[in-house]
């Protein structure tokens, strides 16, 4: 190694060794290869060479005595001592952590503290506090003996842990705080490091070392004042960093920083390699900065904990725990300026009619559920949230008035609350919407109303109902309300796009309806666009779009149109490079346009705009690399790609960005057993390996694909309802066994492939199963198994 | 302890010459600083501390206390004098480690005060292979290998050491911990092979 690798070396692993996880990884990412190899090399081992290469002098050695206690092995050096593992003489089974006090800090401050620490902590008891069970003296350096707690570090814990379980540690963290502040007890120094997480996923506050019995009568002593050094400017709040006496809005920052973190992966207030006086003037001064990807509501809860104003802060730890919780829930979070809660608080105002009244009541419950949804379906697999479920369930029938609470409170599934829900929601809506007559206000809220309910019912971004029968009933129901005004505003036209946008009779498999529908929207666009209304462009691109997406058009107008969509949102990501939005559409229209070619059998252009989707998707993911949706979107994307390489002759390539999309929606499916639309997708990702695999040669493996997916659709079909994919399954099944020469076996497949089928099927173009096949053969079976009779 | 018999007048004229810029003057000084470190672990263990550890710290500490005396140095010949002790302790160290190995393989003899001196250092630790690691060190960055040396072998707190080198104590934690981490990275090198 030369002096200048060595340079790079060691700014490197300085940098990331303080780097939370996140910056870590982006940190390393950016070196040169050997950098990074002796960087990782040095991290990796970094503890280990704390151990054996810091001078051990003053340590005490293994079987010293304190009291009753003895010492087993050194654990740590904190700030204010060094930490070992022991046990009580003769009970070897229960281990304790010995904390002495090092000689270099004995000060008669110091001391002071650390007698201060033993009598507060003996008052505290908390699950989630650290429990003090003795203390004493030993040749004048005082110990504490504290319960021993197995567990991680707070920011070594946070890594792989899903956001619904770091914020439910985090809540544990504000009970304890909060027990703390009722004692009288400010810990001042909240870190990671001050915060343990056992196996089971319980946190431990430790460390109240310099925290001080809060004296409501009389200011700071002098020698309280004057170690404010010890404290970790990481986490200091502006006061403190001021020298000024740290209470509990002092706390209450620190925890913010730390929820923070905690959310993000990303330090909060990085001072550390800052002269002191600038680190003081990052602290005093710099708000925090919401990072992209950050959810709006969570950054508003740690903005406002750590808000450089104490006033401006929540009032307790308890609030702040509040305010998660009301997140978790899905409801409106205190820390957010008011917004459609609060608008639509005032439409309830303004139109005293008790239907308004419910009106609202029914959208709250749907917003909190739809909120509620999304959480709860991260969590799900954690037993311990069943409670939760329960509860949350309860709280819902609480807000849900104007109907029987108790249908709600002993639900099983979240589908049929859901469903309940959606379906009160709508009934609510239509006795609102006879008494609108003329009120364009709340006409138009009626109608955004009945979106939101068709949105709950059908859409193609997010969990739903999967019922676009029902959605487009009550877009219909909305639009007609709007239509039935005399005078319609611009703002009613842009409804009225917006409905006409959402209706899924494509999907309905209504294909004249879905041409009349674009036509009428494509005129509300153009009205829009003579008028050069803000809005008026994109909803022409979407209306396009529409277009774009009905197969009904020559290739030729499909390619024009894409053309002309793919150029608007290519703008609007120029405009906004990192809008995940627009980067969704943009793959989107390139999944699209690739499907325009490969029906033409134009295989580089398919692949082209494949590629082109894959990159979208995959850059759109690495902003926000946890989200389902997007996980979801790339998997379509891989296996689009996969499949038109397989088509164009490129088959190991193929097939290996297939099993890539097998991946991705395993785990999706994984993640949540109950989704059947992760379940179905996966389903059809197994069909399609399974029938690539078979054209591949590879039967074992193709009917084993063929078989899972069956498995999987078995457990969501609908009885006595015919269903495409699986007589596509059992016809894979079929041909694997023809091939095998297995006629029975196969004989056996065409039939159920045969009964699966639903009646009027309609083959469409390039679909896994062709109707004629399956009769031809299914013929052809009994025809054999009759002359083998 | 009456029992001392060394000379102080002989160090503070080193330390006074080599702060003058005499180079020499420090590869004078180890060697009595060497044999104080030996005379003084000696004279602890025999008495009434027997089999107490001794720590790196309490060693150059006592051998400055007992050398100098605390008034008697000024504060560049007191750093002078812990870069001396640093040096020498780590060959205190070293000739332990050698000796032990030397004893294993049935060859040459322990000194007979350091065998019975438990160092407080890990009992893991390859003393040997962190010396020829340092020596590479050295090389690279003597400025930063000087702070591991203090440090480690002279046990200097990261307060002391910043004063002794001249920097902040900040800078001395920085520096120590990635020497320690490439330092480690290298030993583990060296036991590998």
């Amino acid at each position: 190694m030369d002096r200048q690798t060595w340079d790079q070396v060691r700014e490197a692993f300085l940098r990331a060794n303080e780097a939370l996880p996140e910056e870590r990884r982006e940190l390393l990412a950016a070196l040169p290869p050997e950098v990074c190899h002796e960087v990782t090399a040095m991290l990796k081992s970094e503890e280990e060479a704390a151990r054996v290469l810091e001078p051990a002098d003053g340590r005490l050695p293994r079987g010293a005595s304190l009291g009753a206690y003895v010492v087993e092995e050194f654990v740590a050096q904190g700030g204010m001592g060094e930490v070992y593992r022991g046990h009580r003489r003769a009970d070897f089974e229960k281990s304790v952590a010995l904390k002495v006090l090092a000689p270099v800090f004995l000060l008669r401050e110091a001391e002071r503290l650390f007698a201060r620490e033993r009598q507060m902590l003996a008052q505290l008891t908390h699950p989630n506090i650290v429990t003090l069970l003795d203390g004493g003296h030993i040749e004048g350096r005082p110990y504490l003996v504290m319960e021993w707690v197995e567990g991680k570090r707070l920011d070594e814990w946070t890594q792989g842990r899903t956001l619904i379980e770091r914020l439910d540690l985090f809540r544990q963290i504000c009970n304890a705080v909060q027990t703390a502040h009722e004692n009288l007890i400010v810990h001042r120094d909240l870190k990671p490091s001050n915060v343990l997480v056992t196996e089971g996923g319980q946190a431990k506050l430790l460390d109240f070392g310099v925290a001080k019995l809060m004296d409501w009568g009389g200011g700071d002593s002098e020698p309280t004042r004057s170690i404010q050094r010890l404290f970790t400017l990481r986490y200091a709040s502006p006061e403190q960093a001021r020298g000024m006496a740290a209470g509990v809005p002092s706390d209450i920052y620190s925890l913010g920083l730390l929820f923070f973190e905690l959310v993000t992966g990303r330090r909060a207030q990085a001072v550390e390699n800052l002269p002191m006086d600038e680190a003081l003037h990052f602290i005093t001064s710099r708000e925090l900065a919401r990072p992209a990807g950050m959810d709006r509501d969570l950054f508003a809860i740690a903005a406002k904990a750590a808000a450089k104003e104490p006033g401006q802060r929540y009032r307790s730890a308890a609030e702040m725990g509040e305010d998660l919780h009301r997140y978790l829930r899905g409801y409106a979070v205190l820390a957010h300026p008011p917004s459609i809660g609060y608008r639509l608080g005032k439409l309830a105002r303004r139109n005293k009619s008790a239907a308004a009244v419910v009106a609202v009541a029914a959208l709250a419950v749907l917003a909190a559920l739809a909120a509620f949804i999304v959480q709860f379906r991260v969590a799900q697999r954690e037993r311990s949230l069943a409670e939760k479920r329960f509860e949350a369930a309860r709280q819902m029938a609480q807000l849900m008035v104007f109907d029987a609470p108790q249908k709600l409170a002993g639900v099983p599934a979240t589908l049929e609350v859901r469903q309940w829900t959606a379906e009160r929601a709508a009934d609510y809506l239509a006795q609102l919407a006879r008494g609108v007559e003329g009120d364009v206000p709340l006409a138009l809220s009626v109608a955004r109303s009945y979106r939101q309910v068709a949105f709950q019912y059908f859409n193609t971004n997010s969990e739903n109902l999967n019922d676009p029968a029902k959605a487009l009933d009550a877009l219909e129901r909305g639009a007609a309300v709007l239509e039935r005004l005399r005078h319609k505003s611009a703002e009613v036209w842009v409804e009225l796009a917006e409905n006409r946008l959402a209706r899924p009779y494509v999907r309905l498999r209504k294909l004249d309806p879905a041409v009349a529908n674009e036509k009428a929207a494509f005129e509300i666009t153009e009205r829009l666009r003579a008028e050069r209304h803000p809005l008026a462009e994109e909803l022409h691109a979407r209306v396009l779009y529409l277009q774009a997406t009905n197969d009904r058009h020559s290739p030729a107008e499909l390619i024009r149109i894409w053309g002309e969509v793919e150029r608007f949102y290519q703008e609007q990501l120029r405009q906004a490079p990192t809008d995940g939005e627009r980067m969704r559409q943009l793959a989107l229209i390139h999944k699209n346009v690739s499907g325009v070619y490969a029906a033409r059998s134009d295989w580089p252009e398919a692949l082209r705009h494949d590629r082109l989707a894959v990159e979208q998707d995959e850059r759109r993911l690495k902003l926000k690399p946890d989200d389902p949706v997007g996980r979801m979107d790339l998997s379509f994307s891989y296996g689009r790609l996969g499949q038109d390489l397989f088509l164009s002759g490129q088959r190991v390539e193929g097939i290996a960005y297939i099993r890539k999309a097998l991946a991705i929606r395993r785990a999706l499916a994984e993640r949540d057993p109950q989704d059947r639309r992760a379940r179905d997708r996966l389903a059809w990702m197994l069909g399609l390996l399974s029938d690539h695999l078979l054209a591949a040669g590879e039967i074992p493996e193709a009917q084993q694909a063929a078989r899972e997916a069956l498995l999987l659709l078995d457990a969501i079909k609908t009885p006595g309802v015919g269903d495409y994919s699986i007589a596509g399954l059992h016809r894979l099944l079929a041909l694997g066994f023809e091939k095998n020469a297995r006629r029975d076996e196969a004989c056996l497949e065409w039939q159920a492939a045969q009964a699966a089928l639903p009646a009027g099927y309609v083959p469409m173009p390039g679909a896994l199963l062709r109707e004629e096949d399956v009769r031809k053969y299914a013929a052809a079976c009994a025809a054999r198994s009759s002359s083998a009779r | 302890m009456s029992g001392h018999d060394a000379n102080p007048a002989p160090i503070t004229q080193l330390l006074s010459r080599w702060s003058a810029g005499d180079a020499g003057a420090f590869d004078a000084l180890v060697p009595l600083v060497y044999g104080e470190l030996r005379r003084l672990a000696r004279l602890l263990l025999s008495g009434e501390r027997s089999g107490h550890t001794l720590s790196c710290t309490g060693l150059v500490h006592e051998a400055y206390l007992r050398l100098a005396g605390p008034t008697q140095i000024d504060w560049t010949n007191r750093a002078h004098f812990f870069g001396a002790a640093s040096r020498a302790m780590r060959r205190v160290l070293v000739d332990h480690a050698r000796g032990r190995n030397a004893l294993k393989r049935g060859e040459g003899v322990v000194p007979e005060e350091l065998d019975q001196v438990v160092l407080a250092v890990e009992p893991d630790l390859d003393v040997i292979a962190l010396d020829r690691a340092l020596e590479e060190f050295t090389a690279l960055d003597p400025d930063r290998a000087k702070v591991v040396e203090l440090r480690f072998f002279g046990g200097l707190s990261i307060e002391e050491t910043a004063e002794v080198v001249g920097s902040s104590p900040a800078t001395v934690k920085r520096d120590w911990s990635a020497a320690r981490a490439w330092l480690f990275q290298r030993m583990k090198g060296y036991s590998n092979q």
